[in-house]
């Protein structure tokens, strides 16, 4: 990698590009890793309200991210 | 800017939707449009692929590598190892308790995939590599030299098989 090869300290590096590119990455997996977690708990029978209080949203915010799942 | 698109190019657009509904993504995304190029051996980028020894398969493996953490690139996987995130750990947790696949897995998808933005940033940076060339359309060689501008996977794959965007612009530079 080209660049990745000074990625190693993205979190404390001071470009501005390495740190905002680090957050972009992370942004992504807590997409996903959401998006596990609230088919997980459909499965398990939680309704829409029960959980947008666990990721503190709103039902409707939750209910229009997710809800064709 | 798709009137301006030869046939092949679009050849390559319309087969990268076909790649990303056959993995049942919700996005084309960069990755797709590059399986799309190296599945259509007749066009003037897949040639300078294959020269590189780039094959369907290897991208294919690529993308199913990177989809099964979630979409990310090795660069992103690297910037999260930089935070103190080891992805590795992450998706090995969530797949002991979620199943194999997890962070892959799409819901409800809807009927034709949309383009990610990344994929929209190739579709725009041809465009710009094509009138950087003088060139009228916008053609497979100019799909690819986006492919290979724009970061995220897709040029990862490349810069792995030495396809960067130097050496495909001298590419480009000796065949005109």
């Amino acid at each position: 990698m080209t660049e990745a090869t000074d990625l190693a300290t993205a979190a404390g590096s001071e470009d501005p590009r390495v740190g905002l590119r680090a957050v972009a990455a992370l942004r992504k997996l807590l997409e996903r890793l959401e998006a596990v977690q609230v088919r997980n708990a459909r499965v398990q029978g939680w309704s829409w309200q029960e959980i947008a209080d666990e990721l503190g949203v709103t039902r409707q915010a939750v209910h229009k991210k997710h809800g064709r799942r | 800017m798709f009137e301006r698109f030869t046939k092949a190019a679009r050849g390559i657009v319309d087969e990268a939707v076909r790649q990303a509904e056959q993995a049942a993504d919700v996005e084309v995304r960069p990755a797709h449009m590059l399986a799309a190029i190296v599945a259509m051996p007749e066009s003037r980028a897949a040639t300078m692929l294959h020269a590189h020894g780039l094959t369907v398969q290897e991208v294919a493996a690529a993308i199913a590598e990177a989809e099964r953490r979630g979409g990310l690139s090795d660069e992103e996987v690297e910037l999260l190892n930089g935070m103190g995130i080891d992805v590795a750990q992450v998706v090995d947790r969530v797949e002991s308790v979620h199943g194999a696949g997890a962070l892959q897995k799409r819901w409800g998808r809807p009927k034709s995939p949309r383009f990610s933005q990344a994929a929209k940033a190739v579709l725009h940076r041809s465009l710009r590599e094509a009138i950087d060339l003088r060139n009228n359309y916008i053609g497979t060689e100019h799909l690819l030299l986006a492919l290979a501008a724009e970061p995220g996977l897709a040029r990862e794959i490349l810069f792995e098989h030495g396809v960067t965007y130097q050496v495909l612009r001298a590419a480009n530079a000796r065949a005109s």
